[in-house]
């Protein structure tokens, strides 16, 4: 046990350096401890190599998805600005709209950021994003359901979600987003907005709010202002 | 948030493994990072190379290395990465000395001294693949992210400490025998 820690602390680069000479030594001299610290090494960089490829393609994914977004982030402060310089504009007709018109507003389909999708390449995972970058909700549903069904991943789930709420699947789209609210995934924030939006468009809204301060807890950079300004408006 | 909060936050995020920040850095200094490389006189298809190589360094020495970041900001301790592996790729081209490097002070190198995987270790990576979902999640925690068993506990669904360690020991050695089918 004692040592499981000293090599977790070795490769976290948090041993002391008395921590460090104790490896040193160890290596030296305890062939159970070598044998131990190689295999830890070993899986490491057998964990590195696989995550650079799926980095890689994840990069490239944002390389040829999002020349838009590169354009938005490096205009941010001024997008931000004339954000809310609209807004402020708009706050009077902004008070008048119906909530059908404030959800169409602030509502943006969710794009695909979780799999690269590969051209030619077959599988339930690739095909079911390709479906749902296609604008195919119906069709991205059904495969999202089939890979639910055969393993538990709250990414995937999320993309379900979406897939239901792109067909204006409300009901089904809120159970399963109340459900992703308490598991451990990326897309924490997105479920906030999302559940938000839509208790939005059911003129619900005093839950609509618990939903923004949920996701104003989180402190996303998601929809960061955009959640400050509903929350003044309702 | 301040600049300064929302850069520790961005690299809390990181150090959590945390691809969409990771994806925000990278969108966030793509352009900037070309420009610089043409100082360099080289492509724009090796500078974007050479830029997501040094952003994958840098996302793996924050997950790996729990990195924390005091004196310098990601951006400049990316194209401390990023100089570096200009260096290399002029090196071996040997176009040093065709180039303005030595006259360049704008970012200090950074050399994250990588070591090159050996013939077992990417046979390692291979076998990985082969293994359960739930074997392949909890061997990451482990050796990639350096998370403790209890850590492992606090973060997942298993209940306590000997059920990681007994579900490790069985990936472990379903990956042993995946080296003895070979």
């Amino acid at each position: 046990m004692k040592h499981e820690e000293l090599i977790l602390k070795y490769f976290n680069k948090t041993a002391t350096e008395v921590e460090e000479r104790e490896v040193a030594l160890l290596l030296d001299t305890d062939t159970d401890f070598k044998a131990i610290f190689d295999e830890h090494k070993n899986m490491q960089m057998a964990y590195k190599i696989n995550e650079t490829e799926d980095l890689k393609a994840y990069l490239n994914t944002l390389d040829s998805e999002s020349p838009s977004l590169i354009k938005r982030t490096l205009s941010h402060k001024i997008i931000v600005l004339a954000t809310a310089c609209c807004l402020i504009i708009g706050a009077f007709y902004f008070l008048n709209n119906s909530s059908s018109n404030l959800y169409t507003d602030y509502f943006d389909v969710y794009p695909n950021v979780l799999q690269p999708v590969v051209r030619g390449e077959v599988n339930t995972n690739n095909n079911a994003f390709n479906l749902y970058e296609n604008k195919l909700y119906d069709e991205a549903e059904q495969q999202f359901k089939t890979l639910l069904n055969s393993k538990t991943d709250y990414n995937i789930e999320f993309y379900y979600a979406m897939s239901l709420l792109n067909q204006d699947k409300i009901e089904a789209a809120t159970t399963v987003l109340n459900g992703l609210k308490s598991k451990t995934h990326d897309f924490k924030a997105e479920v906030f907005w999302y559940s938000a939006l839509i208790q939005i468009k059911l003129e619900d809204f005093e839950k609509a709010k618990t939903e923004l301060k949920a996701l104003e807890a989180l402190k996303s950079d998601f929809k960061s202002q955009e959640t400050k300004i509903l929350l003044e408006k309702l | 948030m301040s600049r300064n909060e929302s850069e520790l936050h961005l690299q809390s995020r990181l150090r959590s493994a945390d691809k969409k920040a990771l994806g925000q850095i990278y969108v966030q200094h793509k352009t900037a990072f070309l420009n610089y490389a043409v100082n360099f006189n080289i492509s724009k298809t090796i500078a974007t190379d050479i830029y997501q190589d040094a952003i994958i360094a840098l996302y793996q020495s924050f997950v790996v290395n729990k990195l924390e970041l005091e004196k310098s900001s990601i951006k400049t301790y990316l194209f401390g990465i990023g100089k570096h592996k200009i260096y290399q790729y002029l090196k071996q081209q040997k176009r040093l000395t065709n180039t303005g490097f030595n006259e360049d002070n704008s970012y200090e190198t950074i050399d994250l001294k990588e070591d090159v995987p050996t013939l077992h270790q990417k046979q390692l990576s291979k076998h990985l693949k082969q293994i359960s979902e739930s074997c392949q999640t909890i061997l990451k925690l482990f050796y990639y992210r350096g998370l403790t068993i209890d850590e492992i506990v606090e973060q997942t669904d298993y209940k306590d400490s000997a059920t990681v360690r007994s579900h490790k020991s069985r990936c472990m050695k379903r990956l042993k025998t995946l080296f003895k089918v070979v």
